[in-house]
Order: C-alpha cells, then sequence, then structure tokens
C-alpha cells in the first residue's frame, strides 16, 4: 500500500488487514476460538467508527489500538492481569513474515535456552506431543515434565523480554 | 487445588489441541508464561492461519453490520463471489474445520460439455504428479484437475449452491465452499453440508492430455 493512499470502503479495509489482525492476535492467545472471537470483535468494534475515505496509515494505527485494546481486556477478564503488555506497533510487520522462518522470533528464543528447555518446548509446541510422550523421549517422569516444561516457559519469556529491549 | 506448574500444564494442553484454554487468576509471574506459550504456539508451522471459514462467516457478519440488505433482495452472487475471492486470497484452505456433518449417499454428476468448446490447457502434466490436485481458472471456467494414478479427471470449482468460488484444501483432497460449510471431494462428490438440502456433486469438466499440457474443454 502506497505511502498517502486511502481506504474508501470497509471491504478492502477488510480484505486488507485481516490476516494480519488474526495473526497477530493468535501469537497473543495460542489458540483459534479466542483468535476468531477477538478478530471478531477488533472489526466489528472498530469498522462502524471509521470515517471513510481515510488514510491508510490512520486505519491502520485504529485497528491496531483496537487490537491492544480488545487483548489487553481479555486477559484481564479471564487472568485477572491488571495491565496486559501489548505492544502492537513495534511488532506488527514481523506479521507478514511465515510463522514458519526459522529467522522468527520464537526460533531465535527457543534457539538461546538450555537443550532440555529448548527440547521439551519443541516437543509440545512445535511436535505436538502430549506431556506423555515428551517425557518418554526426554527420559522423565509426566510430572517432571510438567516442571520442566513450567521453567522453560518462565525461561523463555525471559528471554523474549530480552529480546525486545 | 492446582498449583501454578499444573495450571499452566493446562493451559499448554489447551493451546497444543487448539481449544479454547482454562481460565484462571494468574500471578504475574504466570501471565509471562501464559504469553510465551501463546506465541510458541503460534510457531507451529500453519497454526495462526484463520480459516477460509472464518474469513467468509465474518465477512458475511460484517456485511449484515455494515450494509443491511433491503427487504427481499437476496444476496448477490458478486458478493458471494468477493467473499470468495477474499478467503482464497488468505491462502488459507487448508485450515478449515468441517462442522456440521451430514452424510448421503454419492449423487449422480453430471458433465458440463460445452456446445462450441475448445480445449484449453490449464496445467502442465508434470505439475499434477499422481494422487494431486490443482486448481485452475480459464476465462468463465473455475475447476481442479485431478491425477487420480491412471487417469486426469477435471471438475467445476463453483459450488452448486449458490456459485461460490470453492477453495482447494489439496491435502485433504477436499474442496471447500467459502460461503456455507460446504465441503466436496476433489472428484466433486459431495461430503458434507450444513443447508437444508444437498447440494447436487458438482459437475465434471471433459479433460485430455496433449504433448504435457492438461486441457479441458471450454467455452
Amino acid at each position: 500500500m502506497l505511502e498517502g493512499a486511502t481506504y474508501a470502503d470497509w471491504e478492502t479495509i477488510y480484505n486488507d488487514n485481516v490476516v494480519r489482525v488474526y495473526r497477530l492476535i493468535f501469537a497473543r492467545v495460542g489458540n483459534r476460538p479466542d483468535a476468531e472471537d477477538l478478530t471478531s470483535e477488533v472489526f466489528v468494534k472498530s469498522l462502524p467508527n471509521l470515517s471513510l475515505p481515510s488514510p491508510v496509515m490512520q486505519v491502520t494505527a485504529y485497528i491496531n489500538a483496537a487490537i491492544r485494546s480488545v487483548l489487553a481486556d481479555h486477559w484481564r477478564r479471564h487472568y485477572g492481569a491488571p495491565q496486559a503488555d501489548v505492544e502492537v506497533d513495534t511488532i506488527g510487520p514481523r506479521y507478514d513474515l511465515p510463522s514458519v522462518d526459522e529467522s522468527g522470533r520464537a526460533g531465535r528464543i527457543l534457539a538461546l535456552l538450555p537443550d532440555r528447555s529448548r527440547a521439551i518446548l519443541e516437543l509440545r509446541f512445535l511436535r505436538g506431543c502430549s506431556i506423555k510422550e515428551a517425557a518418554r523421549e526426554l527420559g522423565v517422569t509426566p510430572g517432571n515434565a510438567k516442571i520442566l516444561q513450567h521453567r522453560a516457559l518462565l525461561l523463555a519469556a525471559e528471554v523474549g523480554k530480552r529480546m525486545l529491549s | 487445588m492446582r498449583g501454578p506448574v499444573d495450571r499452566i500444564a493446562a493451559f499448554v494442553e489447551d493451546l497444543v489441541r487448539n481449544r479454547r484454554p482454562c481460565r484462571f487468576k494468574a500471578s504475574p509471574e504466570e501471565m509471562d508464561a501464559l504469553g510465551a506459550a501463546a506465541e510458541l504456539a503460534a510457531a507451529r508451522p500453519g497454526a495462526d492461519l484463520p480459516s477460509a471459514d472464518f474469513i467468509a462467516r465474518l465477512g458475511r457478519q460484517l456485511r449484515s453490520q455494515m450494509e443491511p440488505p433491503p427487504a427481499h433482495e437476496p444476496v448477490t452472487r458478486r458478493a458471494l463471489l468477493r467473499t470468495a475471492g477474499l478467503a482464497a486470497a488468505a491462502g488459507v484452505a487448508g485450515a478449515v474445520i468441517d462442522r456440521t456433518i451430514v452424510s448421503q449417499p454419492l449423487g449422480q454428476q453430471a458433465t458440463l460439455t460445452p456446445d462450441h468448446g475448445t480445449w484449453r490447457a490449464v496445467a502442465a502434466l508434470a505439475d499434477v504428479s499422481a494422487g494431486q490436485s490443482v486448481r485452475f481458472s480459464s476465462g468463465p471456467v473455475e475447476g481442479v484437475v485431478v491425477n487420480d494414478g491412471r487417469t486426469i479427471k477435471a471438475v467445476s470449482a463453483v459450488c452448486t449452491h449458490q456459485g461460490c468460488l470453492l477453495l482447494l484444501d489439496a491435502a485433504a483432497h477436499r474442496l471447500r465452499c467459502p460461503c456455507h460449510p460446504t465441503v466436496f471431494s476433489v472428484t466433486g462428490q459431495l461430503i458434507s453440508y450444513s443447508l437444508a438440502t444437498p447440494p447436487a456433486n458438482l459437475p465434471a469438466l471433459q479433460a485430455r492430455v496433449r504433448d504435457g499440457q492438461i486441457e479441458v474443454l471450454v467455452v
């Protein structure tokens, strides 16, 4: 989309943004039912409030603000978060990349983890193993696999924060 | 009462199964773990792509919100095709989930034979190996060519319900309608639908191979 371009109708806005919005939300909630509900909420809330024609950048900023608001509300309502940390503007562009890209953020986070932590997260998230299967693969009990997974996620969160700072 | 390890484990289990996860009041440390888990879940190949069904469904919902239709005016074919095009453009045909499954005996399949048709190349034979199917668009004809290992077949890729363009889910050997959750096999047989009456099977198109090209008889 060229700088200075405008959106003249809601369908083009939806067309241009639905995949980006969904992927961005999915990266924050990690499951389809929530991602679909929240994506719907973003468009249902934002489209009627846009006066068209509007500059593309302005519409994008408005939609990003709606994403931020909807996600913050989701984490507050369901998990008691005081304020969700969702920086849509700064991370938006990476959603244009394929999620399987090894150079992607998740791949870089995993690469920086200790071997056992990386292994449990890859088994669970990338290979879709159950906790029992992952435990068997790693030669530990399912109970220990849960603890390993827990610690690995906390480490991954820490590494992710360091990468943003 | 479950502790943090079990709560996070249950949350992860739901994400891995692509279910709506359990809700609970999370500590700041747990919030970090949940965020990391969501991001990793999105890194699984293809996991974060919206389904064509969802894109079409939300598009319809928004249309009714933004453009309330005048009384008695049916949804136009153009609008339906626009929605189909949008879903196709997203490239997400593989992610659709069948919902209401209604079995029906396999019906008859018509063959579209234009009176004054011409053979038009729609795909290279080398690009459609045994067991594969390829979507094509040739002028007014939207279709799919299928190599079943013995013969090359072609079927229309226009839904027999309301004319929406079907999306090819090549991995599952299915054609899916973005307008309603209707599914056909790549050879045109109706597999599932959630309409009051079953739509007809997709008509077959005449196909042949010439000089390494798959040709279809079109108007």
